[in-house]
């Protein structure tokens, strides 16, 4: 694979990560029925009832890793590769990028999270866990910036602007 | 133990050679003991001349995780209960139940990321480490390196214990939830794989299959 190619494949894995990013936040990840009371959380709305809850630390930790991490990511990417080619601010694009791929992964805790409370809903009436489409689309968006990182590799950005390349 | 590494050293003074990571070009030298020769523009560290001191510990920590694996997976991790029933909770239940719940995309990425990658990465680094270690030549060492690099950003378990923890708190809104040493087995083993992770010299162990090919 060329690396004019690696560059498209990563533009495009980061323009499907954030058409996924919508449907991601505003579907329910998961439905949580508790005594007959049905409730259906989006990705927001649980790190809201950990907040509301009094948990501020624990909210804090999952509100930066499947609010935050995922907004940066998809931002930055789109930052590093729109000035791909280009001269601009070479160093810094570079660290970045760095951060990125060490950041990654973080977002994955929601997915967990959700594994584990699907794992333990099931108690039939009393309690129970339902993953719901959103969760679908949360992981995809994960995997497309995962990747998008990945196959855009640092020593591009010292790239010399080719003749005819965009 | 031997603990140094006799490494081929065929690098020669004022020679052109590459960063790894940002293909800056940077002139070659012969290095003595404990330097290292670092990329100006992004600081990769090139090349050193303090062959794996690290990759003793390295080997330790990843058996020791590749041990500790085994019960984190075999015991329960939690027990949730409402109103006298009781649910146990291994790392493979959650993967099933979201199996049969229809989400087999989900199912599997979990399976992947909290189960098969981290045992492979796990095993993968103690094959490797253990042909330096023990100054040995092992087959397929060079396949087993790429399987290491290819799964390090698969390897999950620490995202993994971290979510425990926030289950936990999330189910005490919910019912009755108690640890079980399960979690302390995983705990252990993201902590190992982590120190792992920071003490495998990749750079190292490439130089080392290569010398002994």
């Amino acid at each position: 694979m060329t690396d004019h190619l690696k560059v498209k494949l990563s533009r495009a894995l980061t323009a499907a990560g954030i058409i996924l990013y919508i449907p991601a936040n505003f579907l329910p990840v998961m439905t949580i029925t508790l005594t007959g009371q049905v409730e259906s959380l989006t990705v927001m709305g649980g790190v809201f009832e950990l907040y509301e809850t009094g948990l501020v630390p624990v909210a804090a930790v999952v509100f930066l890793a499947s609010v935050v991490v995922p907004v940066v990511k998809l931002v930055s990417l789109s930052w590093l590769l729109g000035l791909h080619g280009s001269e601009v601010n070479q160093s810094r694009r570079m660290k970045v990028h760095l951060f990125l791929i060490r950041i990654g992964t973080w977002a994955m805790v929601d997915i967990f999270l959700l594994s584990i409370l699907v794992a333990v809903g099931q108690l039939g009436i009393l309690a129970s866990v339902q993953a719901e489409a959103g969760a679908l689309f949360f992981a995809a968006m994960i995997i497309c910036t995962l990747y998008a990182a990945d196959i855009y590799k640092t020593h591009m950005i010292w790239q010399q602007p080719m003749p005819n390349s965009t | 133990m031997k603990s140094e590494c006799n490494l081929p050293d065929n690098s020669f003074e004022g020679r052109w050679i590459h960063c790894p990571r940002c293909h800056a070009s940077l002139r070659d030298r012969v290095l003595g003991n404990h330097e290292y020769l670092c990329c100006g523009r992004c600081g990769e560290q090139v090349k050193s001349m303090r062959p794996g001191q690290t990759m003793i510990a390295a080997w330790a920590f990843a058996m020791a995780a590749l041990v500790t694996f085994i019960p984190a997976n075999l015991n329960p991790i939690l027990i949730f209960s409402v109103a006298g029933n009781s649910q146990e909770n291994l790392i493979i239940t959650g993967v099933r139940a979201l199996w049969m719940q229809g989400f087999q995309p989900l199912g599997a990425l979990v399976f992947f990321s909290a189960i098969l990658a981290p045992f492979f990465y796990l095993a993968s680094v103690s094959y490797v480490s253990a042909n330096w270690t023990l100054q040995l030549r092992l087959p397929f060492a060079g396949a087993a390196l790429r399987l290491a690099e290819a799964l390090e950003s698969w390897n999950l378990l620490p995202v993994f214990a971290i979510a425990c923890m926030v289950s936990v708190v999330k189910l005490r809104t919910l019912g009755t939830v108690s640890w079980e040493p399960g979690s302390l087995w995983v705990l252990a083993t993201a902590v190992f794989t982590m120190l792992t992770i920071q003490c495998f010299d990749r750079k190292c162990a490439e130089l080392y299959l290569e010398g002994v090919k």
